[in-house]
């Protein structure tokens, strides 16, 4: 039976060498877009760090309504965990948003109803990490978290689908066909594809890594808490 | 055809820029925690 550590090298390696290679897809196998040129390139991770972001956000939510059942402090470290990487997703995402639309749109920001949604979902999940900061005792501080991510998921699917609801000019990719929509080829779809495919292992290893570290920083401030009660104990006992 | 290989570039950067620092600073994290996990063991 191997290892934890073991385990986790080898997903890292697979990892490493998806994205590796959804890389090498982009670069010499999917085709070259008329209009835009080679930014549209770009494309095919900022659909996946965009998907994945939103998974994130969603399994927070989900670990968020089974420990408000539970009461199982290892799921607020999963919960923090997924919100922390879904914001690093986020973050890809708008930037590289940002990078694709300044040839394209000609300008690097516009007050899109994607472009809104997307930066009010990013706040609301940066919030979150205040308010953990605000609260010390780590039961309620699972607790009120919890809460916060259930009803701040609402701000994913009004992010989802103002593309397809509102009046954008942003490209859909799935589902209904909106005005600033993008031929795409066989190849294309292939490559997103494949690209969403090797960020979603990396996700999943990003989120067992962070979590377990998180569960390791629990295990040393409850020490530290035990340590400072057995100072005080002797204190007040003289 | 336009010319966005800049643009194109500059994507990629960051892609695997922030990429590169997240996991970065999990390594360092990680050092760090078992630094202190060892050290609690050991009093």
């Amino acid at each position: 039976m191997l290892s934890w550590n073991k385990k986790l090298s080898f997903l890292a390696i697979f990892s490493g060498a998806l994205i590796l290679l959804a890389f090498g897809l982009v670069l010499f196998y999917a085709p070259v877009e008329q209009n835009m040129g080679v930014v549209q390139k770009v494309f095919y991770f900022h659909v996946a760090a965009a998907w994945l972001g939103m998974l994130g956000f969603l399994v927070a939510a989900v670990c968020a309504v089974l420990y408000l059942r539970k009461a199982n402090l290892k799921l607020d470290a999963v919960m923090a965990s997924s919100v922390e990487i879904g914001l690093l997703f986020t973050a890809i995402a708008n930037f590289t948003g940002m990078i694709w639309a300044r040839p394209v749109w000609n300008t690097w920001w516009t007050w899109d109803p994607r472009l809104t949604t997307m930066t009010i979902m990013a706040f609301t999940y940066i919030a979150y990490f205040l308010l953990r900061r605000g609260i010390d005792d780590p039961t309620k501080k699972a607790r009120f978290g919890s809460i916060y991510l259930i009803i701040g998921f609402a701000t994913v699917p009004l992010t989802f689908f103002s593309a397809r609801l509102l009046r954008t000019i942003h490209p859909t990719i799935f589902g209904t066909a909106g005005t600033g929509d993008m031929a795409m080829t066989p190849a294309m779809y292939q490559t997103m594809g494949f690209s969403i495919f090797a960020f979603s292992v990396l996700f999943a290893l990003l989120l067992i890594v962070r979590s377990r570290l998180r569960l390791n920083q629990q295990w040393l401030e409850e020490q530290e808490a035990l340590e400072q009660e057995e100072e005080f104990g002797e204190v007040a006992n003289g | 055809m336009a010319d966005t290989f800049n643009y194109f570039v500059a994507g990629y950067v960051v892609i695997f820029g922030l990429l590169g620092a997240y996991i970065g600073w999990l390594v360092l994290l990680n050092r760090k925690i078992q630094k202190k996990i060892s050290e609690k063991k050991r009093s």
